[in-house]
């Protein structure tokens, strides 16, 4: 009932869910964080015999990624989520800097019942979905990112494709994705991956770990208006962004992060909100 | 900016027991301050004329050096008080501002290499001046060869004065980075718990302080030695002691000690007698400490060491999940700022006290000999002439340089009572907020009145001033006005003072709180009371006007407040 990211059987949808399929495609060939999937299952508790498995792939992760205990992020995956139609973002529950395996347990259990939740099934009989998922759930290395980044392989804003537009903030991406901080801005010509423009913001927040969980604190005032990214990380980024887009043949946005010096990939998505204008 | 155009509306009124005239009209509208922390005493002659000469082609030097925004610096003798005016730097603000951050590029790249400059540049440097003075044979030395070394002592203390300009703005900057750091990244702390990550490194007030505790011990070793110190009075305490065996190997090691500590004056107008020369201060001090329990300055200094490692190792674990590039410019600044603290101490050895301690003895040995001669009265008045008057003495035989040095020191004596206003001239019209932050940083450490009004007096018994070192504690106040009387202090005193310097430390061993007119933060009152864990309050401009002694009081060094108790 364990998958793990790079064994083929992680990439079916229909045994580890959308998300978590999407990630393991992603996984060979792109910096994803190490993972392993509980495959989709219906109800919400865990057998003795599921337990134990889940604690030793935990164990087994943490010793991959040198870390004991390892901080972890537990997302839940569904089956039929992020398919083309309908994106299930921010429905389903997560929960970032889990430590320990009581813990790993626990938000494991609580991913299933929240897939079960009230809103969850009127969400997906709003969509003409079945209003029972079926669940997979997903447990990566949670990545200590300095700098979190969302990447477009096209402007979001106009449709023109002639550079990649990569917003950059201190910290996890929490601040970021939730628009919080004002992140800095940088284009990036995809033709020869040159810096075009570089807008650097004041970024008054940033996400951080604590003990257990993340929470947003002050930037300290004197590295507010220092660039997030330097020219070497933003050419890397919008490079992964190109390489991604030719992969799923379509405008991406992702999710990255670097941490002590290497670019992660989080998450990858068509861009769903692109008004296709004229070409540019 | 008003500076060029003052309104006569801000123009201020000297007080009537101090008129002034001013040397030319337009420096009515220059605003300015006293320094008190510095300079709290009348200027003797001889050091003011010789720091001019010394100083300020070197202050103007090292300004250009780092950028300093700052343009001119003016200083006046006003009834022998030094008055300074600074004129910020006028300009476009986009030259300004380009001006602030190339400042702050090149202060910042010395702030983060102090170790590495202080041993490979700085100290090397003081050292190699330390060296030409202990070489030189002063009584041995015939006229002519003693004449040249005053001028070759003038020159090398425009060295020390060069290297005093580079040391401060580094060192301040590497403090208040990491202050600042600190206080951004936890929420809820002040600049004062910064310090306790700082605290706890030997240095040269520390050093001198264990050195006079030990003397103190070799006393107590000797029974009638102690007696002797602790019965005589300061000044007859030399003779007592030569009569006999114990008081002789006494009188060795104390010679000794100053030897090391004491080639200084008790502030940094070096004009004025130093231990060599008058030991009272030594002698007061082991007074007070005679009568106090065994100490174990060593164990004190290893459990601050050990206070400070928990509290770095604290922050550090609350730093866990934060950003590589935030936990690394809290290292980075953490380390400089350590650095920093120590060289804030430790330059007032090497320059400001035992460094120009070297040329007053060169000048003193003039005053020996004109003494002798009989054109001086005392060795110690040839520091209330100037040091033209000095170098222009052997082609001016016949004038009476006894008459001058009996006035000054009458004018200085008599104008040491008044207590002189802390500004003068026009305040201008928006508070004189610099545009370098270096000069904001000096405000804020070592205090001054340039940028801020006088205190409001106190309401509800209660005097305001800079948290300098935590902690709460009652006790009778003891004004001391000058080390000569340093030994009326005793344990459980409050030590009210206008200004302490490192030679001041000494009586920290013995009091249980300090609270000064003048200085911030970094002064050395505020620094060395955090070393000693006694709380201190400073910079409340009006402590020693408004505190009487024996008063108790309660000192709140957390909250930078003095109350006045029931009297």
């Amino acid at each position: 009932m364990i998958s793990w990211l790079e064994a083929p059987d992680c990439q079916d949808p229909a045994h580890v869910g959308g998300k978590a399929a999407s990630l393991a495609r992603l996984a060979a060939a792109y910096p994803v964080p190490a993972a392993f999937c509980l495959a989709a299952m219906e109800g919400t508790t865990l057998s003795p015999a599921l337990r134990m498995e889940l604690v030793e792939a935990y164990a087994r992760l943490g010793a991959r990624c040198g870390a004991d205990p390892l901080p972890v992020a537990v997302r839940s995956s569904a089956v039929d989520e992020d398919g083309d139609a309908v994106s299930f973002a921010g429905q389903h529950e997560s929960y970032l800097n889990v430590v320990g395996a009581e813990a790993v347990v626990q938000a494991v259990e609580r991913c299933l019942v929240s897939a079960r939740s009230a809103r969850a099934r009127e969400y997906r009989r709003a969509h003409g979905l079945r209003p029972e998922a079926r669940v997979a759930v997903l447990v990566q290395q949670l990545v200590r990112s300095d700098v979190s980044a969302v990447v477009f392989s096209v402007d979001p804003r106009t449709g023109a494709c002639a550079h990649i537009v990569i917003n950059a903030a201190w910290g996890l991406g929490e601040s970021l994705v939730g628009g919080t901080v004002t992140p800095d801005l940088y284009l990036v010509r995809r033709a020869d991956l040159a810096v075009i423009s570089r807008q650097v913001a004041d970024k008054a927040v940033m996400t951080v770990l604590g003990t257990a969980g993340t929470r947003e604190v002050a930037v300290p005032r004197l590295m507010r208006r220092e660039p997030a990214l330097d020219d070497a990380q933003a050419a890397a980024l919008a490079d992964l962004a190109r390489s991604l887009e030719a992969y799923a043949g379509r405008p991406v946005d992702l999710e990255c992060a670097y941490a002590r010096g290497r670019p992660y990939l989080l998450q990858c998505r068509p861009i769903t909100t692109l008004d296709r204008g004229p070409a540019v | 900016m008003s500076a060029g155009n003052p309104t006569t509306a801000n123009r201020i009124s000297p007080p009537t027991d101090f008129p002034v005239t001013w040397p030319r009209p337009t420096d009515e509208e220059l605003h300015w301050t006293r320094d008190r922390e510095h300079m709290p005493d009348p200027i003797t002659p001889m050091f003011y004329s010789a720091a001019a000469a010394m100083a300020i082609a070197c202050r103007q030097r090292v300004a250009a050096a780092y950028d300093e925004a700052i343009v001119q610096r003016y200083d006046i003798l006003i009834h022998h008080y030094i008055y300074t005016a600074l004129v910020p730097f006028q300009g476009p603000p986009d030259e300004l501002a380009a001006r602030a951050r190339r400042n702050r590029e090149k202060v910042s790249a010395v702030a983060l290499r102090l170790r590495e400059v202080w041993e490979e540049e700085w100290r090397p440097a003081l050292e190699a001046q330390w060296a030409f003075w202990a070489a030189f044979d002063l009584e041995g030395a015939d006229g002519p060869a003693l004449r040249a070394h005053l001028e070759e002592s003038i020159v090398r203390g425009a060295r020390l004065y060069e290297l005093h300009y580079r040391m401060g703005p580094p060192l301040w900057l590497a403090i208040d980075e990491f202050e600042t750091l600190y206080c951004d990244l936890f929420p809820g702390q002040t600049r004062l718990d910064a310090h306790r990550l700082l605290q706890g490194f030997d240095n040269k007030t520390l050093e001198a302080g264990r050195a006079l505790w030990r003397l103190r011990d070799r006393a107590l070793s000797w029974p009638r030695v102690a007696r002797a110190l602790v019965e005589t009075p300061a000044g007859a305490v030399g003779g007592v002691l030569a009569a006999f065996p114990e008081g002789i190997h006494f009188l060795a090691e104390l010679r000794a000690y100053l030897s090391t500590y004491g080639r200084r004056s008790s502030l940094w107008d070096w004009g004025y007698p130093s231990w060599e020369d008058d030991p009272t201060p030594v002698i007061n001090n082991l007074k007070n400490y005679l009568g106090q329990a065994d100490r174990d300055l060593e164990a004190e200094l290893r459990a601050a060491a050990a206070e400070r490692e928990a509290a770095v190792e604290e922050a550090r674990a609350a730093l866990g999940g934060y950003p590589g590039p935030v936990v690394e410019r809290f290292e980075r600044w953490l380390d400089a700022a350590q650095a920093a603290l120590v060289l804030t101490e430790n330059h007032t050895y090497y320059i400001d006290f035992n460094g120009f301690g070297w040329i007053h003895r060169v000048v003193r040995e003039f005053g020996k000999r004109l003494a002798a001669a009989g054109r001086l009265d005392t060795p110690d008045d040839v520091f209330y002439l100037t040091l033209d008057e000095l170098r222009a003495l052997s082609e001016d035989p016949h004038h009476d340089h006894r008459v001058d040095a009996a006035a000054r020191r009458a004018e200085l004596a008599r104008w040491a009572q008044v207590d002189e206003p802390w500004e003068l001239g026009t305040r201008p019209a928006e508070a004189l907020y610099l545009y370098s932050p270096d000069a904001r940083r000096i405000l804020r450490y070592v205090g001054g009145r340039a940028a801020e009004a006088p205190a409001p007096p106190p309401g509800d018994g209660v005097l305001h001033g800079q948290a300098g070192s935590s902690g709460k504690v009652r006790g009778p106040a003891r004004l001391i006005r000058s080390l000569a009387e340093s030994h009326r202090l005793q344990p459980g005193d409050v030590l009210v003072t206008e200004t302490t310097a490192p030679p001041w430390t000494p009586l920290f061993l013995t009091a249980a709180a300090v609270v000064t007119d003048a200085g911030g933060m970094l002064s050395h009152g505020a620094v060395v009371s955090r070393e000693y864990h006694i709380p201190a309050v400073v910079g409340t401009q009006q402590a020693t006007a408004l505190i009487r002694d024996g008063q108790w009081v309660e000192v709140d060094g957390d909250r930078g407040m003095v109350r006045l108790l029931a009297a």
